[in-house]
């Protein structure tokens, strides 16, 4: 498994875990000497003993405590930047799936946290610690440093045997596993249809077989996770009663070894078979939380915009040279040179489908075109969407976002005739929009978003034509309003009825990638 | 806790198996270091040759309880997560609870994994830690009085003391986590949906950058969380250095055989009890958490079979949402009989998606009649086939999906056929919907079209069932919409308004006007406004 981090933090950990074990070492020489002086010599411990003895373990723990604090540290800032760099791939494409965008930052990247935190630490910590010990043991005691060697191997190649079958295995009912939790959470969260559909009680009986689906597949999972737990304590069994048998024959028979040293190959003997075992757990924790990496990948590798593509020297409002639009393999524009005046109603039109709003997307700098220039007479341009979303804002912070006094927002929305109206609500232009409820007639949302745009006089206005319904009244109004802009602004609208060409300066329809001017405008 | 009255043997006997195993993993490293010590002293050679067989045979039984142990513990667990789950649906099925946003989805399955953590993680390691901690005070009497007292002492500040006192911190670190969590969900919900206006008027990077602060505070929190957890760790093996120190001093005199001994099993102990620590010091967190859970439900009702509705009356309904300052909908009155085709058209916002929510989720202003005119309860809507706006898939196969789970009787060919006239033939009865956010909302609206034809109902309750479609399919919808005898649609398409009986304009949450098709012509107000302005798109 790749632990994808930057080397200097790779030695930096091995640094710190080296220290660490050293101190541990060094805690257990003394130890070993001070207990030798008790068993054997039946002498009171030295207090110069005892000292060092206290020293080492305390530089140990505060070792293992900073350790633990470093690498918290390194992962949570390295998850923070990893966070920005899923947020940069927001666009306007995102709420389409802005579930799975939140999902990829509230659930999977704190899922994948503890590889970071835990897992990549753990690792260098232990392998370090094997290294030292089996390095140290050559000078305590040879024997045990040879089993050491020679059993350590079995952990790795009980993993390579059956743990690998064991890991796919695991791995496929991992997936199941989340499924049948999903389930259920999107049961609850489709409990309406259930209901209304009366199933009620069919879906009871389905879930209450998931579940005991679910814990049998679970429990299999397990068997399968533990049995690897098993057989790593056997071999550490193994391995640990191997050194005490040698240890105990080296005294008895061979009584060629000091207490000091059987004590303290003893003492190391578990910190290093526990190491190998931890090991070959976090080796499978590891795996499962490399599984939400991939979700979060999968955005860090969708496309992004870049820079802006667009230039704003033209000397015309729209100035487009040699451009072709498309997507993938789609082409919907090929091509195409265009020029659109600084004052005047351009109006766009074509079957749905055909590329008119990703043309619109183009010219806002949401849609690189495949190849061309696109260049505008200024950055400042209008939008007015057919889509809108009021958040948890006020009419007047919606207008003026952020930018604008009272009496300009007033100005403006008098103009547009929408006083009457919000003058009746509560609290007037400051009345909250709570969950997107908007107290306002369909033409009165379509006047607000317009507004919203007009407030700033923009030199460029595009606008996908609202389809909502509206009266006459507010209908001639909003065309009158328009009519007069279009005197100081380049108005490009996408238009679906023809009582909107009947302002148009200019008409052009898109067909078969080309957009071409209609002789009825103007 | 009562929860696990059925699991009880399972629990019961993990923590047995939990206990033994603890204590011969401790006897295990008493047992080498009691071998060395009195190796030095010329015992009879088959004495170290026993004990050493005794040491191997312990460690592998500690292995095979272990293993037990976990795999009983766990079922008992799965299977108590199990039931949960099944409560808390039929309890949440009857609550009128909206279920549909994310975040109350993502906080429910924090809990669900908190409830796995509180039992495997926190309860039965947490027991043993005790259990253990007893029998080696117990055994410590041997070793005098005044050692027992140490041991006990030691075994308190360790599984009672620290963990008591991060407590506090902790639950004030997670719940400090929660709301920045909550903070910043919305702030993303608003970043991303607001993107294209953000983008257009240039606010993108400075709006992406507010979103930087809560970033940050979530790595602050999680550094504080480390800091406390780490810290918890260094006091433990401050405490281990104490026990190290204490045990040579008060033993060397009395007993210098038994030193080693204690030594490795004191240091064993300390493996076993530290990792409890940390989970214990979560225990007022987590305790929370589960009880949201453990819902207090005698028998949640379900309704049974009910009556065929024959007319639905609104009258005067009034309706705010919660904390809204406005009402949404104002007065209205409707009534549809058996046989009648309502249509309900107006701007977006005019409240036509709030009159079907209301209609369908009931209101007290909503009564539904049976064919003598009695009326019955707002569950009999289960006779109705509705589309409202917010549609409900499930990880399940289409299959499973349209037929509810095996709920309808609709067989695979008619499936087939209606997934084939709907243009959704890349997908056959198996295929599994993953997720639900990866239908598209054409895609959603047409299996749920293609779920209410399953259900073949004579009423048909639908809130835009043509939106986000083309224009051969929204016809072919028509079709099979206008067939029903009982209509009442909500709709921005007005193609085939001829069709229906009723038409009713809304307008800023009141129905402004009313009437057969024919009339609304002659009158020529806001609906035939509407009639002409869709007939001049081009």
């Amino acid at each position: 498994m790749k632990l994808n981090m930057p080397k200097k933090y790779i030695i930096l950990y091995s640094v710190m875990s080296a220290l660490g074990v050293l101190a541990f070492i060094l805690f257990g020489h003394y130890l070993s000497l001070l207990l030798s002086d008790i068993v054997i010599e039946g002498e009171a411990p030295a207090a110069r003993g005892l000292v060092w003895v206290a020293v080492f373990f305390f530089l140990y723990a505060l070792l293992s405590f900073i350790y633990r604090i470093v690498g918290a540290g390194v992962a949570n800032e390295r998850i923070e930047n990893l966070t920005h760099r899923v947020i940069a791939k927001i666009d306007d494409h995102t709420r389409k799936h802005s579930e799975s965008m939140l999902n990829a930052i509230f659930v999977h990247l704190e899922k994948y946290r503890p590889f970071e935190k835990v897992f990549i630490p753990t690792v260098i910590q232990t392998t370090v610690k094997i290294t030292v010990i089996i390095a140290a043991m050559f000078f305590i005691h040879r024997n045990a440093a040879f089993i050491m060697i020679f059993t350590a191997p079995f952990v790795p190649l009980y993993y390579i045997l059956v743990g690998l079958r064991t890991k796919d295995e695991s791995e496929a009912q991992a997936t199941q596993f989340d499924e049948l939790g999903t389930l259920f959470l999107n049961l609850i969260r489709g409990k309406n249809t259930v209901q209304y559909t009366g199933s009620e009680r069919t879906v009871i009986a389905r879930l209450k077989h998931y579940n005991e689906q679910y814990v049998k597949d679970t429990m299999h999972i397990l068997k399968y996770a533990f049995q690897s737990t098993l057989m790593l304590e056997f071999i550490t069994i193994l391995g640990i009663g191997l050194i005490a048998l040698e240890v105990g024959l080296q005294i008895i028979i061979f009584e060629n070894i000091t207490f000091y040293a059987a004590f303290f190959t003893l003492l190391l003997a578990p910190e290093f078979y526990n190491a190998l075992k931890v090991l070959g757990i976090e080796f499978h924790n590891g795996k499962l939380s490399q599984g939400n990496l991939e979700r979060i990948e999968e955005w860090l590798e969708s496309e992004s915009n870049g820079t802006d593509y667009r230039n704003f020297n033209a000397s015309q409002a729209v100035s487009l040279e040699n451009v072709s639009i498309g997507y993938d393999d789609d082409m919907l524009l090929e091509n195409v040179d265009l020029s659109l005046p600084d004052t005047g109603f351009t109006a766009i039109t074509g079957p749905s489908g055909i590329g008119k709003s990703t043309f619109v997307r183009m010219l806002l700098g949401l849609h690189r075109p495949k190849n061309g220039t696109v260049a505008l007479s200024d950055g400042d341009i209008g939008y007015i969407s057919d889509e809108v979303y009021f958040s948890d804002t006020t009419i007047y912070e919606y207008v003026s976002d952020g930018e604008y006094a009272e009496a300009d927002v007033v100005a403006i929305l008098e103009k547009l005739g929408l006083m009457d109206s919000l003058g009746n609500l509560d609290k007037g232009i400051h009345a909250p929009i709570v969950n997107h409820n908007i107290p306002l007639s369909g033409g009165e949302i379509v006047r607000l978003k317009m507004a919203r745009v007009l407030i700033r006089r923009p030199k460029i206005i595009l606008m996908d034509e609202p389809t909502e319904f509206l009266d006459a009244t507010t209908e001639e109004m909003i065309m009158a309003y328009l009519a007069e802009l279009k005197q100081d602004s380049a108005i490009i609208a996408v238009v679906h009825r023809r009582k909107l060409l009947k302002i148009a300066d200019h008409h052009y329809t898109f067909s078969n990638g080309q957009i071409v001017l209609q002789k009825g405008g103007a | 806790m009562e929860y696990l009255k059925s699991e009880r043997k399972q629990i019961l006997y993990s923590i047995l198996l939990g206990l033994v195993g603890g204590l011969v993993g401790i006897a295990l490293f008493g047992l080498s270091g009691y071998m060395i010590s009195l190796s030095f002293f010329d015992p009879p050679f088959f004495v170290i040759i026993l004990i050493i067989a005794v040491i191997k045979l312990f460690g592998m039984t500690k292995g095979a309880f272990r293993y037990i142990e976990r795999l009983l513990s766990h079922e008992a667990t799965f299977k108590l997560i199990g039931r949960l789950r099944l409560n808390y649906f039929r309890s949440t099925i009857g609550s009128g609870q909206n279920t549909h946003s994310v975040k109350f989805i993502q906080k429910l399955n924090q809990y669900f994994e908190q409830v796995e953590n509180y039992y495997i993680r926190i309860i039965y390691p947490y027991i043993v830690a005790v259990l253990i901690s007893l029998l080696l005070m117990v055994l410590a009497i041997y070793a005098g009085l005044g050692f027992a007292a140490m041991t006990a002492i030691i075994a308190l500040i360790l599984l009672f003391v620290i963990p008591k006192l991060f407590e506090g911190r902790m639950s004030r670190i997670l719940e400090s986590r929660d709301r920045t969590d909550d903070a910043l969900y919305s702030r993303f919900y608003h970043y991303i949906h607001d993107y294209t206006n953000l983008f257009v008027t240039g606010k993108a990077e400075s709006e992406k950058e507010k979103l930087a602060p809560g970033v940050r505070k979530i790595r602050e929190n999680e550094n504080r969380m480390a800091m406390n957890e780490s810290l918890m760790q260094f006091l433990g093996q401050l405490l281990q250095l104490a026990a190290i120190i204490l045990i040579i001093v008060m033993l060397y005199e009395q007993t210098p055989l038994w030193v080693p001994m204690i030594m490795l099993i004191a240091l064993s102990y300390f493996d076993l009890a530290m990792p409890v620590m940390n989970p214990a010091s979560q225990y007022r967190t987590v305790k929370s958490a589960v009880s949201e859970l453990e819902l207090d439900i005698a028998d949640a009702a379900i309704p049974d079979a009910s009556a065929e509705v024959s007319a639905i009356e609104v009258d005067h309904l009034d309706f705010r949402y919660p904390n809204a300052s406005l009402d949404v909908l104002k007065d209205i009155s409707l009534t549809v009989k058996e046989g009648e085709k309502h249509a309900v058209i107006g701007s977006s916002g005019s409240g036509k998606t709030t009159l079907i929510d209301r209609i369908i989720d009931g209101d007290a202003a909503v009564t539904l009649y049976d064919d003598s005119g009695q009326a019955i309860p707002q569950s009999s809507i289960s006779q109705v086939s509705v589309m409202p706006q917010q549609l409900d898939f499930y990880n399940a196969s289409v299959m499973d999906n349209i037929t509810m789970f095996g709920h309808l009787d609709r067989d695979r060919t008619a499936i087939e056929e209606d997934l084939e006239t709907f243009e959704m033939a890349h997908y056959t009865p198996d295929t599994m919907v993953e997720f639900t956010g990866r239908l598209s909302g054409g895609e959603q609206k047409r299996l749920q079209f293609i779920r209410m034809l399953a259900e073949n109902k004579d009423w048909w309750i639908m809130d835009e069932p043509t939106a986000r479609l083309d224009d051969r399919l929204k016809q072919k919808i028509w079709d099979h919409i206008l067939a029903r005898p009982t209509l009442i649609v909500s709709t921005h398409d007005l193609s085939r308004l001829g069709s229906f009986d009723h038409i009713h304009y809304m307008e800023q949450g009141e129905i402004i006007e009313s009437g057969t098709y024919e009339q609304l012509m002659q009158q020529r107000g806001p609906v035939y406004q509407a009639v002409q302005r869709f007939r001049d798109f081009l």
